[in-house]
């Protein structure tokens, strides 16, 4: 069973600042990897009622029958879109920090995407755009 | 429609409930010993062996998911034998997912508080939906707790609402 966070940021400082307070990246990804509660009351209850008859409903099964056996045994994601210079910085601080008391059987990945500069604040327009050709 | 002894035994098959079966002896016990203890309160003293609040979370949800399973058939039967097989599996799950989800502690803060008497509350209405001995006031004492903790709950959230509204 795979959970995710993403955040967008153009913030230029490293790392950017959605990392930080009490609905940022880092606090999210600490309560997927601590609690159950959040994992399994909502997450995996709200795609089991989706699962049903979907075509995924096997992967379903297994990921879910895997994950009731054992709540610690998912993969976890972070996931960061930045449309500024890459850099390690906007990432490996927090990621050491949220390895450190990980609990075995949990895996945890942050991944950084690089959109060209100044490229965020277009995405709803370009998203609105592509819809627009689809309907057409 | 029942819960039968045999749809009960037969949801241990469901993949849910066999993902969960290493423990599910130790917590259906101290489901039982909880339950009895709560409705006796600390008039008669029980020793037994207790488990964490989120294994129990963790079985109720099993019996949830294998509940979903078959909730379409509960709620749209057809004449077949495998929706009337799945419509009881629902029934059965529903049912033993609410009594592990009723020795669960009542969350304090509101909101968590109306989401678990609703939860509940849900959780025990298709398992007793077609039992011949869910008659309508038996339904309501063994709600009652809950009942009890949503009118509060309802209070504290009108109050809240006003607030906002003043």
């Amino acid at each position: 069973m795979a959970f995710g966070e993403t955040k967008t940021s153009s913030d230029k400082n490293r790392p950017p600042q959605v990392w930080s307070g009490r609905s940022g990246l880092k606090k999210q990804l600490e309560g997927l990897r601590d609690s159950t509660a959040i994992k399994g009351h909502i997450v995996v209850r709200y795609l089991g009622i989706r699962a049903n008859g979907a075509t995924w409903n096997a992967a379903y099964m297994t990921a879910a029958g895997r994950y009731l056996a054992n709540p610690t045994d998912v993969a976890l994601f972070g996931v960061l879109v930045r449309d500024t210079t890459p850099h390690e910085d906007d990432a490996l601080g927090r990621a050491n920090a949220l390895a450190k008391g990980c609990p075995s059987d949990t895996a945890i990945g942050i991944v950084v995407l690089y959109l060209p500069p100044n490229q965020i604040a277009a995405l709803p327009g370009k998203v609105a755009s592509i819809e627009g050709r689809r309907k057409k | 429609m029942n819960v039968t002894q045999k749809s009960l035994d037969e949801i241990h098959s469901h993949w849910a409930i066999q993902a969960i079966s290493g423990c599910l002896v130790a917590v259906t016990e101290a489901a039982r010993f909880r339950f009895v203890s709560g409705a006796l309160g600390s008039s008669v003293g029980f020793e037994f062996h207790d488990v964490d609040d989120e294994l129990l979370e963790r079985v109720a949800t099993a019996f949830e998911l294998a509940a979903v399973d078959g909730l379409q058939d509960l709620l749209h039967p057809r004449t077949d034998s495998e929706s009337r097989n799945n419509a009881e599996q629902a029934m059965a799950a529903a049912h033993e997912a609410y009594e592990f989800r009723r020795v669960l502690p009542v969350p304090s803060d509101v909101e968590g508080r109306m989401f678990h008497v609703l939860h509940t509350g849900r959780s025990h209405t298709p398992a007793t939906a077609g039992r011949n001995s869910g008659s309508g006031s038996r339904k309501t004492r063994r709600l009652w707790p809950f009942l009890r903790h949503l009118r509060l709950s309802g209070i504290a959230m009108f109050s809240f609402s006003c607030s906002i509204a003043g």
